[in-house]
Parts: C-alpha cells; structure tokens; sequence
C-alpha cells in the first residue's frame, strides 16, 4: 500500500469514529427532549379521545370550583410524582358509581359517586395518587408514531373530533380495559403503592386510599371497581407492607375545600 | 504504518466504537421529583434528599426501588421518583394559540381543503380518517382544559399541606 493510501484510510477510519462519536453524543440531550414531546403529543391526542368517550358515556358536572380545587390537589400530588412537568386535568363524572380513571397525558376522572362516598381530603388525594400513577408509571404503554402524515392531520384535526384510525383504536382499547376488563393486577398493585408514596409524601394518610376502598367495595356502585381491579384484600395487603417497610405516615385530613366539594355534589 | 499496525488500529477503533455505545446504552435515570431520596442502606424511601436532574447510574434492582451509583455514593431509590429522561424545560401542556384552539373546526377544514388541493386521495397518503360525533364528547374535554389556576394558587395549597421538614 502507497504512503498515500495508508494516509487515506487513516483520515478515512478518523473521519467514521468522529462522525460515531459526534452523533452519539449530539443524540443524547436534543433529540432526547424532541422525541419525549412528540411521544407526550401522541399520548395527549390518544388519552383526550378515551375522556371525551368517558365524557360522551357518563358526562360530566360543568362546576368550575369543584374543578379548580380538584386541579390544584392533582398538580400538588405532581409536584411529589416523577412527572411534575405533566398538567392535570381533573374530570368529575357525573354518574352514581365509585370509580375513578386515568387516562394518557394527564387526564383523571373520578364519579361523583366516589367523592360522595369519601371521608376526608387524604381519601381524594390517595384515590387521585393512584390514578395518577397509572399515568406516570405509563401504565397505558409507550406511544408510537403514526407516520409524519397521520401525526400531522391527527394533531391538527384532533380538536375538531376527528381522530385518525390508530387513535380511535387506542381510546377504544383503552375504554374497554378501563370499564371492562382492567389493567394487569401488578400494574394496579405498583399504582396502589405509588399512589401512597406520593400521597404520605405530600403528608397525607397513605392508607386512607384503603380504607375508602375498604368502606365502598361492598356496596353495588362498585361492582365496576370490583371487577377492573385486584381483590381488596390483595390491595389492602400491598400497601400495607408498602407503607410498613418504607415507614410512611400523613394525616387524614379534613380540608375546608374538600368540605365545600362535597357540599357543592350534594347540592346539585 | 505497516499492514499489522493498520489491522491493530482498526480493531482499537472498533473496541472505542463499543465501549462507547456501551456507555452511553448503561442505564441512566434522572431524579424527578423532589421527594427522591438515597438511602444507603435498604430499600427505603429514607436518607439524603436527591437534587432534581441529578444523574444517577443504575447498579442493580430491587422490587420497586433501584440500586444506583451517584457521586460516588451507592445506596437505594424508589423507581417512582425517577425518570429516564432529565426534567423537562418545558411545560407539557397544550400546544398552539389560543385562537388555534377555539377553532378546531376551521383548521379541520383547511387541512382537508389542502390535501384535496394537492390532488391527494387520502387512501394515496394513508390518510384514514374517522369521523367521532357520536362517541366522543370533544367540547366536554375543551370545557376541562380551560379550567386554570395560577401558579400563586397552587403554591398556597402546597404551602398548607406539605409537612415541614425534619
């Protein structure tokens, strides 16, 4: 081989490593923040379409300061979660049953029915806790592109209630797990104990989650609670050792604004 | 540079190309919630707080919590104040203005008007639309997602319920 070639495939290998490297390391930050926000619209578009199909099914109670109250619990709970980037956005259901949903990006829905049959603001704030989890732990999986094309009219047209195909597909699977067949029962176990960590964390009782559940499972609006979730005594038993081992403690507070919730359900 | 050399030098640039793909695959996950704490000892949410965005590089695992390396400390951290992705700069929330956003249907409108513009079969592109008037009550979630507070709202709700530190 000529001085000349040797010195070619050397810049040549020295070029390739550099170019390894570079995209390596140019991959990690930027790319990394665009691709979670593309992952986090496709979320949103998907879990918007299940509650406006939970909204269609049960409706929803137009009051804007039981929201705003409900809105402020969810986003102090975030603050505590591994996702207090995520806006919440709470939705009372306006039905009879004890129950409560979360949905992909940020949307949680409880029924009237659970918070007529609540205590106290830890009860809310646990039953929120875990409903929230299920959206940090991503419990729903991992969002997918459709396609630039189905990406772009998806989220331009999603407003309008237009979803495409792969969306309402999604919020459709999604619908039935919720109301029909449930999430697996370690993913219900892991939100039990997530949601009292952020709850005891926030200085709520982290069992008062368990103890509603405890005091609604045996009446009939929860035979949708019942069949979509893991036994009681399985749940009880989760977070029991759960709040055992990791020595957790909080208040079964009674707040004002939880008071006035009720007040306001009752009042209707 | 002899042939021998030239192999020699190809393989160490190989062994680089490995070692670096194998760093950057190690498990990384960023703190993300100021509840995070590293307990040395046990699986335990106990111990010293962990800054937001601090890096931490995973060594083992253990239930819900995690064994991870960070500053030269090992110790344990529960999973569910972590993320694998560094805090964002940026809110997740709506995207768009709010003109944008009151008027879903216009923009519905235009998008379809251009692609027939450009002489695009939806089925050429893909494009599977299905209309949702029936099942999905869209002005309904409209209506939850303009129900704001101000972040001085949310700081005194916080300020009345977080415990005081120990």
């Amino acid at each position: 081989m000529t001085r000349r070639a040797r010195v070619w495939r050397i810049c040549l290998t020295a070029l390739v490593v550099g170019l390894a490297l570079s995209q390596a390391v140019c991959s990690s930050a930027s790319l990394r923040d665009r691709e979670r926000e593309r992952e986090f619209q496709r979320e949103r578009t998907v879990g918007r379409a299940a509650t406006a199909r939970l909204a269609r099914d049960f409706g929803i109670i137009r009051d804007p300061q039981s929201i705003r109250y409900l809105n402020l619990l969810a986003a102090a709970l975030a603050q505590v979660s591994a996702r207090p980037e995520l806006q919440y956005h709470v939705a009372i259901l306006d039905v009879e049953d004890t129950n409560a949903f979360a949905l992909p990006g940020g949307y949680l829905c409880i029924t009237r029915g659970a918070i007529e049959a609540m205590e106290s603001e830890a009860e809310l704030a646990g039953v929120l806790a875990h409903e929230m989890a299920h959206v940090v732990l991503k419990h729903a999986g991992n969002f997918q592109s459709e396609g630039s094309w189905m990406e772009l009219v998806s989220g331009l047209l999603g407003g309008a209630g237009f979803l495409s195909a792969a969306v309402a597909n999604s919020a459709e699977a999604l619908h039935r797990t919720l109301l029909e067949n449930g999430r697996q029962k370690d993913l219900e176990l892991d939100a039990d104990r997530a949601g009292a960590l952020y709850a005891a964390t926030l200085g709520y009782d982290p069992q008062a989650a368990g103890r509603y559940l405890q005091r609604v499972s045996a009446q009939s609006s929860a035979a949708g609670l019942n069949r979509t979730h893991p036994r009681l005594a399985d749940r009880l038993a989760a977070i029991a050792i759960f709040v055992e081992e990791n020595k957790l403690h909080g208040a079964a507070t009674r707040s004002p604004e939880f008071m006035e919730l009720k007040r306001r359900l009752e009042r209707r | 540079m002899s042939g021998h050399s030239l192999r020699l030098f190809w393989l160490a640039s190989l062994l680089l190309l490995i070692c670096v793909a194998a760093g950057l695959n190690a498990r990384q996950w960023f703190v993300a919630s100021p509840a995070a704490r590293l307990n040395p000892e046990a699986p335990a949410n106990a111990g010293s707080r962990l800054p937001l965005g601090a890096q931490l590089e995973q060594i083992g695992e253990s239930g819900l919590f995690l064994r991870v390396r960070y500053e030269g400390r090992s110790g344990y951290v529960s999973r569910l104040f972590l993320s694998e992705y560094p805090p964002s700069r940026v809110r997740l929330e709506l995207q768009g203005s709010e003109d944008s956003r009151r008027s879903p249907r216009r923009r519905a409108s235009d998008v379809v008007e251009t692609v027939a513009a450009r002489g695009l079969q939806r089925s050429a592109v893909g494009l599977r639309l299905r209309g949702a008037p029936a099942e999905y009550d869209f002005s309904a979630v409209q209506w939850i997602e303009e129900q704001q507070y101000d972040s001085a709202a949310l700081a005194r709700f916080l300020g009345a319920r977080l415990p005081q530190e120990q």
